[in-house]
């Protein structure tokens, strides 16, 4: 039997652990919130959509297909669910979950956007919004077709679907409401790791549509790693055609999601390494053989830097972000120290024995070649923490687990930007509700001037995939991720962890609505309609 | 019998504990391992019309053309990726086209029960290589070996083959439970019901279904309608009775019982809004009523009737002869707190709390006596000096780190019957390889006799549910639970998680193209440098219809 983990002393006539889930609250939490007390019906099934944007044509498609999108939405919610089966002739089941009052009905939606319209989400990208809903319907007025995008996204949600007495949705109502929002961060981003195992593209597909919800707006893509280089290459069964990769990003950048790719070097390539000899260090033992393993890339083999610009220039093509990430993490010098050409090579270049030198020269090379391609980029810590000489537009994305406000501190302390990803790692599970843990962690304490502040620039979660595939990714990743979604997005007193609880159990149930599989992470609970596999 | 280890491709897996083994050497294995399995290396390509025949002198169970039609689709989605138009250069010859299964029953049972006969044989390439002979005790043997020969089919060159192989297979434990929860999350019927399946594909025998508890009353009786209708989350999460029945049911086709538990004294605060005011024990603050209810309270008679009209209509939805009646975990605080368990206490002279428990058990007792049902109890039950009667079954769940084999002791030293659950609670997750835990684990791993290992039933994983619902419950079931199915069905012998762990994986593999979402948590890839990816990754749209 099960330890009391839930004790509560008083049954209510619901069980204790109910929460109704569709008050219409937000998540993240928006900056400023004033619901009124009028309450309109939303013609959901029908809504019309004004966009009325000022520089309009077809650089604006992102809000074109922003408005169709929601309107499906609206009209699929009201598909899925359906009466049980035997609810009609069940008579103790008829009571309504709802009252049922009637209200002034709205069916407009206004969109006001009077800036020109960006096709690509960039680093740059601006996503303040305004929402207003009164007798006049409902308005949203962003400078940018981002702030559009999330405007919408707080609309779905604060709509509350209304219930018949047979279970099925009758009508939604929303209540009369002035926000004004915009994101504490700009850079909140989910790290997918496809080289440990294959995702497939239904998944990915899922995991962006549940970013949308959360107001992520960054898609680190970790897409090669020692396991597998998944990335259109004939040495594995499992990989991404160039035209997936392309609808991928193109899924992404019309919910306002930017995709950048990382190509991690000079360690973790054991996988590309194998379809490209000599870009691997070989490694020997201490009687001068070869071990027959491969270590990090070689960086005194000039080949390899040709080999980097094809994939960089390769990645411009495919990606359209202004930043790539080129990786830097846990390079062993061991396999390094081991080679002899390696050690000859130091000599002569009067470096012998300085292995972050020789690390150096490689990331600045890259670093060269990244930015002659057209990248900004994102570097792991290590590059950071060994010293190697960067330049100041580097960002340093944080992600050992030791004192990682430290690190913040150093790292803006020396100019640079700051990501921080250290506390967020979904990967790692334990029992219970670790969300709160996630929510609870504040980047910016770590006592920094107001300009060191300034550098942060936002944070990443991460689910490593060595223990995920598509039987278990997006339960494992949603709502834990949407923990640190309010946290990188919602002003830095939103800290209430009771009210989250209540508003990230609606979240979770709202996610399942629109085909997610997000997890119970909050203990027991029910949503109106139970997710069900047989949905598909 | 001795059990017999026997490989596809034996030269290639003289080194089988190598932890760098790849993986397709394990294609046509089998899981839980069965009894005695002889597998040589000539092998029968299968026929895609392959038919299901019945010996003219078996009965005709009811069950089996349902257990055909699944089986014949398993086996027929095998010829699904063979490919037709490649131009194949066969590098070995088959000795024969099997087109025939050719199964004989002895007897029909109809109902999978305690003393179900699970046992099967199995023939594949001798007496014939164009049929395959299975022949089973009753039908449960049949569909375990359909089942068997099912895994073992694997493509050689393309086409779906398998190796001449004999098979003796029966179960080491008859009781071989899982337990789900409904009450902390409420899970949809179809869920339910891929987790049969899923279990049956495990050879599992027992759902045991804890169906209420202190979050949530989801059963909707008919006599007491007013339990789930003021109990449950929501009147629509209940589960009717005839959505039961059909759950029952799917389960029987299956070889699956389903054990129900409805758990009294404690844990029935969901129970109080719908049995009325003097079902729950008001408990007392500094001698005045607190507003807060305890435990079912022991002193009314009314609430022993209430069970007993709840348990005569639960005795007629669960066919099963098996009822857990729970009673773990009473808090005896609130009976301390309350004056009238304290008069009631002297009048009766009972001095000691677990005696007013008894009283409460004592009654359920009874009940389930009187309803020719045979029951299952929380170790507390026994563990708290509650006297039982020597034909309840005790079920273990305290001690996962060891102290579980003092209990097992006591219990079956008691002469009563065990089962073990304490290791196997996998709803505490931990990041990482966990499985090897539960495949460790060796339920008569405690000082006793052999007849007191004879009295050890079997076991029972469990996946509580204050963290699972229809979106996560069944990755994170599978195939962790499988290592422990291996466990209560296998051989002791059977106990090498380095031996297992390749054979597993293939096992997850195949599951996974069967449509069922096993998680991958068998290797970290980080240490495993041959690590193996199945050859379909799992596809949420794929072959989803096996489950239900």
């Amino acid at each position: 039997m099960q330890i009391f983990a839930f004790l509560i002393g008083v049954t209510v006539s619901q069980g204790p652990g109910y929460n109704p889930p569709y008050t219409g609250s937000i998540w993240p939490k928006p900056q400023f919130q004033d619901v009124r007390s009028e309450v309109f019906t939303l013609d959901a099934g029908n809504i019309k959509f004004i966009p009325q944007i000022i520089h309009d044509g077809p650089e604006c498609d992102v809000v074109h297909n922003a408005t169709w999108r929601y309107g499906q939405y609206f009209k699929d919610l009201s598909n899925r669910i359906k009466p049980h089966e035997e609810f009609e002739t069940d008579p103790r089941r008829k009571r309504s979950l709802n009252n049922n009052d009637a209200h002034p009905t709205v069916s407009t939606v206004t969109l006001i956007m009077p800036g020109t319209c960006e096709r690509i989400p960039l680093s740059t990208m601006e996503e303040h919004y305004d929402l207003h809903v009164d007798g006049a319907g409902v308005t949203i007025y962003s400078d940018t077709v981002w702030g559009i995008l999330r405007g919408l996204q707080t609309l779905f949600q604060a709509t509350v679907p209304i219930m018949t007495k047979s279970g099925a949705v009758e009508k939604f109502e929303i209540a009369g409401m002035a926000v004004q929002d915009y994101p504490r961060f700009h850079h909140r981003g989910f790290l997918m790791d496809t080289a440990r195992h294959f995702q497939p593209i239904s998944v990915i597909k899922e995991v962006i549509d549940g970013l949308e919800m959360n107001k992520f707006n960054v898609f680190h893509w970790h897409l090669v790693d020692d396991q597998s280089f998944p990335y259109d290459c004939n040495h594995f069964p499992h990989v991404y055609a160039i035209e997936t990769v392309k609808d991928i990003v193109e899924y992404a950048r019309v919910r306002g999601i930017r995709v950048v790719p990382e190509f991690d070097t000079p360690g973790h390539i054991g996988a590309a390494a194998k379809g490209q000899p000599g870009l691997a260090t070989v490694c020997y033992d201490d009687d001068g053989k070869p071990t027959g393993l491969l270590g990090p890339a070689d960086p005194t083999n000039e080949k390899n830097y040709d080999f980097m610009r094809t994939i960089l220039t390769d990645f411009k093509n495919v990606f359209h972000d202004d930043y790539v990430h080129l990786g830097g993490d846990e390079v062993g010098f061991g396999c390094w120290k081991s080679n002899k050409n390696i050690s000859d090579w130091m000599y002569q270049h009067n470096i012998a024995g300085d292995y972050a030198k020789l690390e150096e020269y490689w990331v600045s090379n890259v670093l060269n070649i990244t930015k002659q391609v057209g990248f900004n980029y994102i570097v792991w810590e290590e590059v950071f923490d060994n010293g190697v000489q960067i330049d100041p537009e580097t960002v340093v994305e944080v992600w050992l687990p030791y004192h990682p406000l430290n690190t913040t501190r150093d790292v803006t302390k020396a100019g640079f930007r700051a990501l921080i990803s250290s506390p967020w790692y979904l990967d790692y599970i334990s029992y219970g509700r670790d969300w709160v843990y996630y929510y609870n962690y504040e980047p910016l304490a770590f006592n920094g001037t107001k300009a060191e502040e300034d550098l942060v620039i936002g944070g990443e979660t991460c689910l490593w995939a060595e223990f995920v595939d598509a039987s278990n990714y997006v339960s494992r990743l949603f709502p834990r991720a949407s923990a640190v979604a309010e946290r990188l997005w919602s002003a830095r007193d939103v800290t209430d962890i009771k009210d989250a609880q209540a508003r990230i159990h609606q979240m979770k149930c709202r996610m399942n609505l629109k085909g997610i599989h997000a997890e119970p992470a909050d203990g027991p609970s029910a949503c109106p309609i139970e997710f069900e596999r047989a949905n598909y | 019998m001795r059990f017999l280890s026997a490989f596809l491709f034996g030269n290639a897996l003289t080194n089988a504990a190598d932890r760098f083994l790849p993986p397709w050497k394990f294609v046509g294995t089998v899981w839980p391992q069965p009894q005695s399995m002889v597998v040589k290396e000539d092998y029968q390509i299968l026929d895609a019309n392959i038919q299901f025949i019945l010996t003219p002198d078996s009965p005709q169970c009811d069950i089996i053309p349902d257990v055909f039609q699944r089986y014949q689709a398993l086996i027929r989605s095998h010829f699904k990726s063979a490919s037709s138009s490649k131009k194949l250069k066969f590098s070995s010859s088959p000795a024969g086209v099997i087109d025939t299964i050719e199964v004989k029953i002895v007897n029909c049972e109809n109902l999978p029960s305690q003393n179900m006969n699970e046992s099967y044989t199995l023939q594949v390439g001798s007496p014939s290589s164009e049929k395959v002979e299975l022949t089973a005790m009753a039908e449960w043997g049949v569909i375990h070996g359909l089942e068997t020969l099912t895994q073992m089919i694997h493509d050689i060159d393309y086409r779906p083959s398998i190796n001449s192989t004999m098979i003796t297979d029966w179960p080491r434990f008859p009781f071989r439970g899982f337990l789900i929860d409904t009450s902390r999350h409420y899970l949809p019927v179809s869920v339910i019901k891929a987790q049969i399946t899923a279990m049956s594909w495990n050879k599992y025998n027992v759902l045991h279904w804890h169906i209420v508890d202190l979050e949530s009353f989801p059963y909707q009786s008919q006599v007491l309608p007013e339990l789930s209708f003021l109990g449950a989350y929501t009147p629509l999460h209940v589960y009717t009775i005839n959505e039961i029945k059909d759950i029952i049911e799917f389960a029987r086709l299956r070889g699956v019982r389903v054990v129900p538990e409805f758990d009294t004294p404690g844990h029935t605060d969901s129970w109080g809004p719908g049995a009325g005011p003097k079902f729950l024990t008001p408990c007392y603050t500094n001698g005045k009523p607190d507003g807060t209810r305890g435990p079912i309270n022991p002193i009314y008679q009314e609430n022993y009737n209430l069970m007993r009209k709840l348990f005569t209509e639960v005795n007629q939805v669960f066919s099963d002869s098996y009822l857990h009646l729970g009673g773990d975990e009473v808090p005896f605080g609130c009976w301390k707190s309350n004056p009238d368990i304290t008069d009631y206490m002297t009048k009766h002279n009972l001095t000691t709390y677990a005696q007013i428990e008894q009283v409460w058990v004592q009654g359920m007792v009874d009940i389930a006596h009187d309803l020719k049902k045979n029951y299952v109890v929380w170790e507390e039950v026994f563990v708290n000096g509650v006297k039982i009667s020597n034909e309840t079954v005790v079920e273990v769940w305290k001690g996962k780190t060891g102290t579980w084999k003092d209990t097992m002791s006591a219990v079956t030293k008691s002469g009563h019957k065990a089962i073990l659950a304490s290791p196997w609670y996998l709803n505490y997750i931990s990041y990482g390889v966990d499985w090897e835990g539960y495949y460790n684990i060796e339920p008569t791993d405690f000082n006793g006799t052999n007849a007191q290992y004879e009295l050890v039933m079997g076991g029972s994983a469990a996946m509580w549910g204050e963290y699972v619902d229809g979106t996560n419950i069944l990755p994170r079931i599978w195939p962790r639970a499988s290592a422990v199915a291996e466990r209560l069905w296998s051989d002791k012998s059977v106990n090498s998680s380095a031996a297992a762990r390749w054979r597993l994986n293939e096992w997850r593999c195949k599951m996974l193209a069967r449509g069922l979402p096993a998680e991958p948590e068998l290797h970290n890839p980080n240490i495993d440098p041959n690590y193996g990816y199945c050859p379909t990754p799992f596809d949420p749209f794929n072959n989803a219809h096996f489950l239900f």
